[in-house]
């Protein structure tokens, strides 16, 4: 086997160049391990570096000698060395070298390191800051920084000052269209307080909670409509029905025409009877419809029931209101006139005196019963009557002499109560 | 001795149409026709009636069941018969649990007013076995559940699912599943589209 001396200047220096990349590989390779803390393949790496430092040493000796014939005692004995056995000890560095580059790089991938914590929550979509009670900060992450840039137009110094500029409104909408949620928590870190505050993206869940105000809001003026429409529903229908009978009345009359008209050619005297009954039925259905007041129905009603009592009533003027709320409350008076007229006073007539204008119906009731010896005390229907009335903003009096005499003042405008 | 009839009626045209049933018949004499629900009571506290034809909405949003149901207990020997149009079908069976008497719809039941009021007289109850049919979009009231029928009572309000829900003792979701399927069957876009339809059918009333 040659001598490494004794190789030819290119192998000698293809020798060299080997051996000064090991140097600077396991030069890496030491620094790394040293920042990992593995100190063990450390000094395994400088043994390493040591030998491959060596032969390069034992190199450039050869190349002082091949130049002037003389080096180093110890370079010269090396030099005799086999060749074959430097290149077994090569390979071995070489090995050696990949192993560890390898065994760093698994490591790495192994290993959660303050770097790795940094890089990936900073990837994350949230913003992240930890500060200390003095509000300085100890670790945060871009988001946050953009989050807090956005808000207060500083980058994040401060988290105290940024968590006290949220901390009222804990949500957010950023100039990028986005929208956070803040949170924050107190732990304890090495026995001194340290503050979370946590950034959540919440842009869809805002994006959603947007359109939701904006179809509730939809809803409620639809519900409003409908509310509308069921407080009027009653008096379409009853229109409707209204209109129905109207057209029936026409339709009827129509075919009577037809009728009478074929009678007065060819009928019989008993026929035309017939046909006169159907045309006197008809007037009498017309007259009552053309005579339809507003308050019609409550007024005869009135009527027809003080005839099961054995009062009369007289009227003076009858409701023209059309409100339901009115004309209720008017009944519910009217009913307890009519109660105290029959029971109490003994009457024979009630007399109910109306008068209207735009704002309130007044009525008074008096009778020509006995009147009450002592004055009224209100109990009953009366007192249900007068907290109905002052519910709905109107008034009630009662007058005992010198004759009995209800009056009441109803608001147009309330809200119907049952009777 | 003709029984004493008392009719509720605010419609001119079948208020007349009774009057003249009962005028009609001499076992029946006429004590009045009224307009209010409400005021029947005060006629009965005065011992003139045997029998009551009573309209279920009346004048003045007076409630012709309400009122029955006040007359019964306070008068239970007076007979009442329920006549109405609308084809809401919780009336029906209210009618039935406040103890009335008959039943009869003015324009569906073939059976005339002047048997049942017979039938009703001699003691027995008549009433009709359901509800009209009347259509609504592509189906008809008897195609609705009896939970379905309830929310479309209560979508009437113009509330949402989540009030709706609260009163029904049911979840606003449940609420929703039932309105969509209300929805499919009629046809119709909208809720309310459906609770309007539904509200002047007399399907559901409130």
């Amino acid at each position: 086997m040659t001598a490494l001396g004794l190789l030819p200047i290119p192998m000698q220096n293809f020798v060299c160049l080997w051996a000064l990349l090991l140097c600077l590989g396991q030069i890496a390779e030491t620094v790394l391990l040293w920042r990992q803390k593995r100190y063990g393949l450390c000094a395994a790496t400088v043994l390493c570096f040591a030998c491959s430092y060596f032969i390069l040493q034992v190199c450039r000796a050869g190349t002082e000698w091949r130049l002037h014939g003389q080096g180093e005692p110890v370079a010269m004995a090396a030099l005799k060395l086999p060749g074959g056995l430097y290149l077994a000890i090569f390979l071995l560095l070489t090995a050696l070298c990949v192993l560890l580059y390898r065994s760093v790089v698994a490591w790495r991938t192994e290993h959660v390191t303050s770097a790795s914590i940094k890089e990936s929550v900073d990837g994350l979509p949230a913003g992240v800051c930890y500060y200390l009670e003095d509000g300085r900060c100890i670790f945060s992450n871009h988001r946050m920084n953009d989050i807090c840039f956005s808000l207060m137009g500083c980058s994040l110094q401060n988290g105290a000052a940024l968590y006290a500029h949220v901390c009222d409104n804990p949500i957010c909408a950023l100039p990028d269209r986005t929208a956070v949620s803040f949170r924050h928590r107190l732990l304890t870190y090495g026995g001194a307080p340290l503050h979370e505050l946590i950034a959540d993206d919440i842009t869809e869940l805002y994006e959603k909670n947007r359109l939701l105000r904006a179809d509730n809001e939809r809803s409620r003026q639809l519900s409003d409509s409908m509310r509308a429409y069921g407080e009027t529903i009653s008096d379409t229908v009853r229109r409707q029905e209204i209109l129905q009978a109207k057209a029936n009345i026409h339709d009827e009359m129509n075919r009577m025409i037809l009728a009478t008209g074929k009678s007065v050619q060819d009928g019989t005297r008993a026929e035309r009877g017939d046909i006169l009954r159907m045309w006197q039925s008809q007037a009498l259905l017309l007259c009552k419809e053309a005579d339809t007041h507003k308050s019609s129905n409550t007024v005869s009603d009135l009527n027809a029931l003080a005839a099961v009592i054995g009062l009369r009533l007289i009227w003076q003027g009858v409701p023209d209101s059309g409100d339901p709320a009115v004309l209720t409350l008017f009944l519910a008076a009217a009913r307890e006139a009519m109660a105290n007229a029959a029971k109490h006073a003994g009457a024979s007539v009630l007399t109910i005196c109306a008068e209207e204008d735009e704002a309130a119906l007044s009525v008074r009731f008096t009778n020509d019963g006995t009147p009450p010896a002592r004055p009224v005390a209100e109990s009953g229907g009366l007192a249900t009557l007068r907290r109905r009335l002052e519910a709905a903003g109107g008034r009630m009096d009662i007058r005992s002499q010198p004759v009995f005499c209800l009056a009441v003042t109803i608001p147009k405008g309330g809200t119907p109560h049952a009777v | 001795m003709p029984y004493k009839v008392l009719i509720v009626e605010d419609q001119e045209m079948p208020r007349q149409l009774f009057e003249i049933f009962v005028r009609s018949d001499p076992r029946y004499t006429l004590v009045a026709s009224i307009s209010n629900a409400e005021l029947a009571i005060d006629f009965c506290s005065h011992g003139t009636v045997d029998l009551i034809l009573m309209d279920v909405m009346t004048e003045l949003g007076s409630s012709g069941l309400d009122a029955a149901e006040a007359i019964k207990t306070r008068y239970p020997s007076i007979r009442i018969i329920i006549v109405t149009s609308m084809p809401e079908a919780s009336w029906l069976r209210r009618a039935r649990e406040i103890g009335v008497d008959s039943f009869w719809y003015k324009e569906a039941q073939k059976e005339p007013i002047l048997t049942v009021m017979e039938r009703t007289m001699a003691g027995e109850r008549v009433f009709p076995d359901e509800t009209p049919v009347v259509p609504i979009g592509f189906t008809n009231n008897h195609d609705f559940s009896e939970r379905e029928l309830e929310i479309l009572r209560e979508l009437i309000t113009g509330d949402s699912n989540a009030e709706i829900g609260e009163r029904l003792g049911i979840a606003a979701s449940t609420v929703k599943y039932h309105v969509q399927n209300m929805l499919e069957k009629t046809g119709m876009h909208t809720r309310t589209e459906l609770a309007a339809v539904a509200r002047s059918l007399g399907i559901a009333i409130k």
